[in-house]
Order: C-alpha cells, then structure tokens, then sequence
C-alpha cells in the first residue's frame, strides 16, 4: 500500500472518522499550538524572569531617586549587568529546558512534527518573551538617562544583549542534550559567565582573552576598541554551537535513554 | 499494509542489541515476546523512527526507512505508545489528545475534536476527559495513551509494554481494546508478560539477547512443548532436577503439585501426567533450548 499525505478513508470497526494530514498550519490553529506550548514550557521560569526584571527596575529606580552621589553611577552598573550577563544567565536557564526533561519528547519525536518542529516552537516563545522583558527594560533605563556606552548605537545596543544571549542558549542547550539534563546543561552553561565575572581581574591583562568576555561591557570594556570583536568572537562561538546542536539533533536517537 | 524487517542489528557502542533481525509482519495483531533486555524496545523504537539500524533494512508499506524523508511519511500512518510514558499533569485529557493532534499536523479543527472524542469514547475516557491527567489511575493514563497513539487513525500501531504494572481488569480491557483495534491495522505488541500475547495475538516472535530464537504462529510455539510438559506430586525437601523449568509449584496438604517443563520427572515423585501445553509452556521450553 502507497503512503500519501492523502486523507485515509477509515473503515475501522471502532466507528471514528480518519482527519486530514495537512503540510501548513492555518493561522488560527497555530495560535492554538502556541498556547498549549505556553502552557507545557516551565512557566515558572518564564515568571520568575519577568518578576527579575521588575525587581531590578525597582532596584534601579531606588538608586535614581536616592539623591546619594553613588545613584546613577549604581544604576548604570545594575543596568549594564542586567542586559548583558544577566541577560545571557536567562537565556542558557530556559534553553537548558526548552526540550530535556519533556515527559513526551518520545512520543513526540514519532509525530510529524518531530523534535525540530517543537524545539522551534519552544524557543520562539520564550526567546520572545525574553526579547520583550529586555525591550521593555531597555527603553525604561535609556529614557531614565541611563547609558551603556559614550557612542551607544541601536546595532551596539543590540550586541550588548544578544551576543551574551545567544552564547549562553546555544551553550545551555548543548549542556542539556550532551548530559540529557536540563540542571547539569544550565550548569555548563553558567561556567564560563562565572568565569567572566569572577576571574575578570586575573584574565584581564591578558589580551587574547578579551574577544571571550561575555561580560566584556559590564566589565568596562564598552568604550574600548576590541569591543566589537569580543561581539563578534562571540557571535562566532554562538554559531558554533548552534551547528553542533543542529548536527546532535539530526540524530535524534541520543535524546533517548538506552531501553533495550 | 506490510512490514519488512531485513538483517536488521543495532548496536550501542560495545552492546550488540539486535543482531541481525529478520520478520515480516502483516496485518492483525502481532506479538513481540522475550526478557527483559532481549531488544524488544530497541526493535519498536526503530519501527516507530526514533532509532535507526546499525546495519538492515525496515520497510513499511513502500516506505524505507532509512531515507530522512520517508521516514517522515510513515509517521503520518503511525501511532507509538511508548513503554515509559510521561504525560502532561496540568493537562485535561481532551487537551493533550487536542495538542497531540496538532502536533500529528491534524489541522481540521472540528474533524480532529470529533475524533478526539470518539477515541475518548472507544478507550472509555468520556467521562473523564475534562479532568486532569494528575488525577487519572495508571490504566486510565495508559488507555490516554492508546488514544494518542490513534489519532490520525494509524495504519501501524506499536505499543511497548501497555499492559505494565495495571490490575487485571485493566489489563483485560486493554487487550480487548488492541485486538478490536487490530481487524484493520497492523498492531505490534511487546511485552514480557506471556498470557497478554497469548490472549490477543495469532503471530508472535521471540527475541533473546537481541537474537531472533522464534517467528510464527501461536500454535506452533504452543506445540513445541507436547511431550514435555509435566505435572506431578512430590514430598517437602524433594530437590528438583535443573533441566526442569518450573512454571508453577503450589503447596498441597503433603508436598508440592509440580507443573514443570522439561524431560520426564524422575527420582521421588508421584502421579506424574503429561499436560497439554500452553504458550508459557512453550516460551519457557523455547527459553530453555536457547540457554548456553
């Protein structure tokens, strides 16, 4: 018997009807899809970011209108950290659960719409709605007379959030599909963060490290010249990562345990 | 629609868990039987796509699987019920069938929620559809299951082990239900439990240490065992021959009522009879044949 896309005409002795296999997704069951994956997606996490960023809004506005001399001098640095490695931090924490950890990743890999299809449906949601919480605050810091640097284009203002962004979710996702745990994968991920931040005065003087700074800007090195090669360095290292979790995923088998 | 399965092996690293499988399977209700360990799961995830052979050859219908595209195709025809099953808590049953069905390119809204709850309906989940899954038993969860699997009506079922850990009239139900599922589709049940495949299927084949040790009918398998099953009496401390399999021992007023699998009892023992076997008799004599 030829397999098609066809509709199969049932004549099952259980008396329900066969539904059409369809190529494209109308719009309206799309939507549909996006709040059952909203719904399945650690909520929680996705809460307890947009409560991070109100947090530290309000932490920030403290520092504003304190009238201590420190204030905006502190706010600056709050605001630099939290666009850049805290940024980043958020990033590899969903992309570490974006797809391990799904209690119906087996069975899901069996449909059609397979493990991409999901895993792009998960990461468009919540890097969304990390777009929207980094927007939101961006525009709320710029318009309280914060800056991120002397000359701070839109194109710089961009790479300060999503080159750390993107690192640290391609490096969270590739944690949790080489350990298939979501924990160890954010693990991973926060290693080199930790060593930008905590390692910064050591590692510093040495200038072969400075295109590997995730948190190059928070650091100080906004206004310096390598600025723009430790985006793109990163950029790079992101696109790396990216290849090798595209490459894992193409086979699909080593996100199932050994079940023999 | 039919199955070929040609030489096909797969191996993880150093462990060899299929070594060279050959079956074809046809419609009906098709039984996968061995230990714990023998492959079966290994065999049903490349049958569902999730896994690709070392080294063979799977067709379905027209369909190769070894092409990335095809492969995709047969999933449009194919419902898995996997052996660990996860679902979703905070779901309502209608709902993860309702996301399932999308996620199965479903896209007819009001065909798709029909179906849902006809299938709702088949696996006697109406009553309960609304509620969450975090309350459902474990037969209930397992029966959800099989309803997911359904949707898009398959041409190919591939359940592992659905019958794991649910009391016995669940169990019933769940075999009652895959055969009536079976009159139009190939179903492929694995299981170690031998009365489940005895109950429901006419074709079965068994798998040890990833080796093919038996491919045919139920009967055939049955009739391996004439001549060789026995039931006798024997006294307390009476120690038993180790070419004897024992299939049941039940205490008796003085000693034990043996049923055993083997050659004829002998030593002190009492009334011996020859049985007529059944599958269990003829899986454990099978067993006992392939033993190093």
């Amino acid at each position: 018997m030829q397999i098609g896309d066809s509709a199969l005409k049932s004549d099952s002795p259980l008396q329900y009807t066969s539904v059409l296999v369809q190529q494209h997704i109308p719009l309206r069951e799309a939507a549909l899809l996006a709040r059952y994956h909203l719904r399945l997606l650690n909520w929680w996490l996705l809460l307890l970011m947009a409560l991070g960023f109100l947090g530290v809004g309000g932490l920030v506005w403290l520092q504003l209108h304190t009238g201590l001399a420190q204030g905006m001098s502190n706010a600056i640095g709050i605001s630099r950290f939290v666009m850049e490695p805290g940024a980043g931090l958020l990033a590899g924490m969903l992309a570490s659960s974006l797809l391990v950890g799904d209690p119906l990743l087996e069975v899901m890999m069996a449909t059609r719409t397979s493990v991409y299809g999901v895993l792009a449906w998960h990461a468009l949601l919540t890097f969304s709605m990390l777009l929207l919480c980094s927007a939101a605050y961006l525009a709320w810091s710029l318009m309280n007379g914060i800056s991120y640097a002397r000359q701070q284009s839109p194109l710089f203002l961009l790479l300060l959030w999503l080159a750390p962004v993107l690192v640290m979710g391609m490096l969270g996702l590739f944690g949790a599909l080489a350990t298939r745990n979501a924990a160890l994968g954010l693990g991973i991920a926060t290693i080199p963060l930790a060593g930008s931040l905590f390692l910064y005065e050591k590692l510093f003087p040495i200038q072969a490290t400075h295109p590997f700074f995730i948190s190059y800007t928070y650091s100080g090195g906004q206004d310096t010249p390598d600025w723009w090669t430790n985006r793109l360095t990163l950029l790079g290292v992101a696109l790396a990562f990216a290849i090798w979790n595209w490459w894992f995923l193409r086979r699909e088998e080593r996100l199932l345990g050994n079940g023999r | 629609m039919d199955i070929v399965i040609e030489h096909v092996s797969k191996r993880y690293g150093s462990h060899e868990a299929l070594r060279g499988i050959d079956l074809c399977i046809e419609q009906g209700m098709f039984g996968l039987l061995g230990p714990n360990g023998a492959g079966k799961t290994t065999l049903l995830r490349i049958l569902a796509t999730l896994l690709r052979p070392t080294s063979g050859r799977v067709v379905i219908g027209d369909c190769d699987l070894g092409h990335r595209t095809q492969r995709k195709a047969v999933r449009a025809h194919l419902g898995y019920l996997p052996q660990e099953l996860g679902l979703y808590p905070d779901l309502t049953g209608r709902e993860l069938l309702d996301y399932m069905g999308l996620l199965k390119c479903l896209y007819d809204r009001s065909a798709r929620r029909r179906q849902i709850t006809a299938l709702l309906d088949i696996v006697s989940l109406a009553g309960s559809a609304d509620r969450h899954i975090k309350t459902y038993s474990g037969g209930m969860k397992r029966r959800l299951g099989i309803a997911q699997a359904l949707l898009g009506d398959p041409q190919v079922l591939v359940v592992d082990e659905p019958t794991a850990g649910l009391d016995p009239e669940e169990r019933i139900r769940l075999r009652t239900l895959l055969t009536r599922l079976a009159e139009n589709r190939v179903v492929i049940l694995s299981t170690h439990i031998v009365e489940d495949i005895s109950q429901t299927c006419d074709r079965l084949a068994v798998l040890d240490q990833g080796t093919l040790v038996f491919d045919g009918r139920t009967r055939q398998l049955i009739e391996k065992a004439f001549g060789h099953t026995w039931q006798f009496h024997a006294a307390p401390g009476y120690t038993l021959s180790e070419e004897l399999s024992v299939i049941s021992a039940l205490p008796q007023k003085e000693g034990m009522l043996y049923h055993v699998v083997g050659p004829e009892p002998y030593g002190s023992v009492q009334d011996v009879q020859l049985l007529s076997p059944t599958l269990e008799d003829g899986y454990v004599w099978l067993r006992q044949g392939s033993r190093p």
